[in-house]
């Protein structure tokens, strides 16, 4: 035997440069992510921004008004009070919201999404439980060939 | 995205009727287009290292959202065809394929606030796709995971007590 995988060096090859591919876009899509406008430089200028037309989302902090919280790093949010909202929400409830950046931290808003936290629990119960399945189905009609690192269809 | 399960029972209902006449299209095969309309959701890998963190750890910005848009997907499936064996690896990869555009086709039927869906064909364009933005429901909304488990539950049993699925 001289190589367990006969197109072992090209397989290597090809997934190296997928492999890269993928590491490039996330990179470069990091890179863009931080340049203006994003919420950072909501936060960092505010007054320069005034009038901007943006959606944006998050969690609701404060119920009267409604404000939400625009998080951009760990422990750090820009705080907007949301202006033309009258739908009637909890504190927590993940919102979106369509509009426009208004003078001292409001947001005017033209179009809103509301998710129900009870929902979400539902949403990711029900996306675990669906790994699962999908993984068992897998391994049901594949199996993995450690030796040659390579799923194999369990009828042949 | 709607959950996990509207994805994969929509696949499969697609896939199982289509299944019906195109006879080379068997259950593994199926199965891994079922896999395939999870491809974008690896983004998901975000809920356990955040892409803060990496960036951090790169000392560069960095973002696991590529892998929720086309780009990222179609590379997520090439990947992952490599690990089948050659003469499986351009059907599996095909199937793989159906399946990641079949979850961006669905998620661009979202609700969401304003007139356009996102940058869903990166890195072609960052242009913020309008079509498609029906706002048919909330990726949190219930119903679309009853309707389409009935719908899959109904393709299912027609699959396997009638002729539509013998081979």
């Amino acid at each position: 035997m001289t190589l367990s995988l006969p197109d072992g060096g090209r397989r290597a090859l090809l997934l190296a440069v997928l492999i890269a591919l993928q590491a490039g876009m996330a990179l470069h899509y990091g890179g863009q992510a931080e340049q203006c406008p994003n919420y950072e430089c909501y936060a960092a200028d505010y007054d320069a921004y005034v009038g901007q037309t943006d959606r944006v989302g998050g969690p609701v902090i404060d119920t009267s008004p409604v404000t939400i919280a625009l998080d951009y790093a760990p422990g750090e949010a820009l705080e907007l009070e949301l202006v033309g909202f009258d739908r009637s929400v909890t504190e927590g409830t993940q919102l979106g919201v369509y509009g426009t950046l208004a003078p001292n931290r409001t947001f005017r808003v033209e179009d809103s999404v509301v998710h129900p936290p009870t929902n979400q629990r539902y949403m990711y119960g029900i996306s675990a439980l669906t790994m699962l399945l999908v993984a068992a189905l897998g391994l049901r009609y594949w199996r993995f060939d450690a030796r040659r690192a390579t799923f194999v269809r369990r009828d042949r | 995205m709607p959950d996990f399960f509207s994805h994969v029972a929509v696949a499969y209902v697609v896939l199982q009727i289509t299944a019906w006449r195109v006879r080379w299209l068997d259950t593994p095969l199926i199965v891994v287009g079922l896999a395939g309309a999870l491809v974008p959701d690896a983004v998901k890998i975000g809920l356990l290292v955040p892409s803060y963190e990496v960036a951090a750890a790169l000392g560069r910005p960095f973002s696991w959202s590529p892998l929720h848009r086309l780009g990222g997907a179609v590379v997520t499936a090439a990947i992952a065809s490599l690990l089948v064996e050659r003469d499986q690896r351009r059907v599996v990869f095909g199937l793989l394929v159906f399946g990641l555009l079949s979850h961006l086709a669905l998620d661009a039927l979202l609700a969401r606030p304003g007139p356009y869906t996102y940058d869903m064909l990166y890195p072609l364009t960052d242009w913020p796709v309008p079509f498609l933005d029906l706002d048919l429901y909330l990726s949190s909304d219930y119903w679309p995971s009853v309707a389409s488990g009935a719908a899959a539950a109904a393709v299912f049993a027609l699959t396997r007590y009638t002729a539509l699925g013998d081979d």
